[in-house]
């Protein structure tokens, strides 16, 4: 009898003892700034339809999480599963973040690679149109003629054969050069008369020496060839005798020339 | 025979309720959550919170020690849910840096199509 006793004494005193540390002796959910603080945030989460769209899995786990604490009796428990419930949600947040910001990424890789393409177009364009310019400058090169003048036969270098506002002849004038060089070398007892001129847009000191520099630019050039330099006279103009009047670009550029007369 | 009744009871109960048995399953998660997170992104963008959380990770070392087991498992809990948290941050700043330079880029773009057009 006293054993039984005994035995029973223990019993109740295990489950008391152990249900009141573990289960709580209160049977309303505990309450703590915490614990309330992560029930709002949940609330607002389930509201918030970014969230549920782009972040699922993550707001099913908190809603899980959420369950459990809600039949939560013990204080200590309670707290402890708001703060999973609250690491929950902001991982959800920014897994929602996430997601948009991987989108913008794709988006943003996606124009730029457009812009590329639309870039690599233009360069295209503007080469072919390099290319159709260098075609029909070829053109005229063929076409290039000495005309007869009073003064001797003529042959003229236009501004386009010179590095631009610059005494430096462009490669492709070696074609005129060769053209004259071989006149000249075909008829030795001929001389050169190098007229060079300018348009009107600097001072006249300026035009005088800028005429000239183009001038010598070309005499260097008809010497390089094997030309005596004996047979070459210079004549700068500067902005002397226009072809046109200096009113526009085009013309003033048409006035930027050089005369090359073959006289006796 | 009281005296025995006596240590029967604490024996008893300190069997019945020091919780329990050590939370293995929860500790070996926390572990591998902290090595999850010791990664380049995490180092190179939440370097801080790392350490915190390496700090944590101690803390539950000690807490084995002292075989204080419920306490724990609580906190072997907390560093897997802080340490999944911790990823998704780091991830996000990386993301938010991408974004930015490929902003950038694209707004160099625009502009110098812009100088082009105005030349």
């Amino acid at each position: 009898m006293r054993i039984n006793i005994l035995y029973l004494t223990l019993g109740s005193l295990f489950i008391l003892g152990c249900s009141a540390i573990q289960n709580g002796v209160d049977k309303k959910l505990p309450n703590s700034v915490e614990i309330s603080s992560a029930i709002k945030e949940y609330q607002k989460l389930k509201r918030d339809k970014n969230i549920q769209i782009n972040a699922p899995s993550e707001a099913f786990s908190a809603g899980k999480i959420y369950s459990l604490l809600e039949s939560e009796r013990d204080l200590k428990k309670a707290n402890h599963l708001a703060y999973l419930l609250k690491s929950q949600i902001n991982v959800a947040k920014l897994t929602a973040k996430e997601k948009f910001l991987s989108d913008r990424l794709i988006e943003l890789e996606k124009k730029i690679a457009q812009k590329k393409i639309e870039e690599k177009d233009r360069e295209l364009h503007t080469i072919k149109e390099e290319q159709n310019r260098l075609i029909s400058r070829d053109k005229e090169l063929d076409n290039i003629d000495a005309t007869m003048t009073p003064k001797g036969i003529k042959f003229t270098i236009n501004d386009r054969f010179f590095e631009k506002n610059r005494s430096k002849l462009l490669i492709i004038s070696i074609r005129v050069i060769d053209k004259i060089v071989d006149f000249l070398k075909s008829h030795p007892d001929k001389n050169v008369v190098i007229e060079s001129y300018s348009d009107d847009s600097g001072t006249s000191s300026y035009n005088l020496d800028f005429s000239l520099r183009r001038a010598n630019s070309v005499a260097k050039m008809l010497v390089a060839q094997g030309i005596d330099k004996n047979r070459i006279k210079i004549k700068a103009m500067g902005e002397a005798n226009p072809l046109f009047p200096n009113n526009s670009e085009e013309n003033r550029s048409k006035n930027r020339r050089v005369e090359i007369y073959v006289v006796d | 025979m009281i005296l025995f009744l006596r240590i029967l009871l604490f024996l008893v109960f300190v069997s019945g309720c020091a919780t329990k048995s050590l939370p293995k399953s929860d500790i070996s998660n926390a572990k591998m959550a902290i090595a999850q997170s010791d990664n380049k992104i995490v180092r190179t963008y939440a370097k801080k919170e790392l350490q915190k959380l390496k700090q944590k990770y101690k803390k539950l070392d000690t807490l084995i020690k002292e075989k204080r087991y419920k306490e724990a498992k609580f906190l072997a809990q907390e560093i897997q849910a802080d340490s999944m948290l911790l990823q998704k941050k780091a991830s996000v700043i990386e993301f938010e840096k991408k974004v930015k330079t490929k902003e950038n880029i694209l707004l160099d773009i625009n502009e110098t199509k812009l100088q082009e057009e105005d030349l």
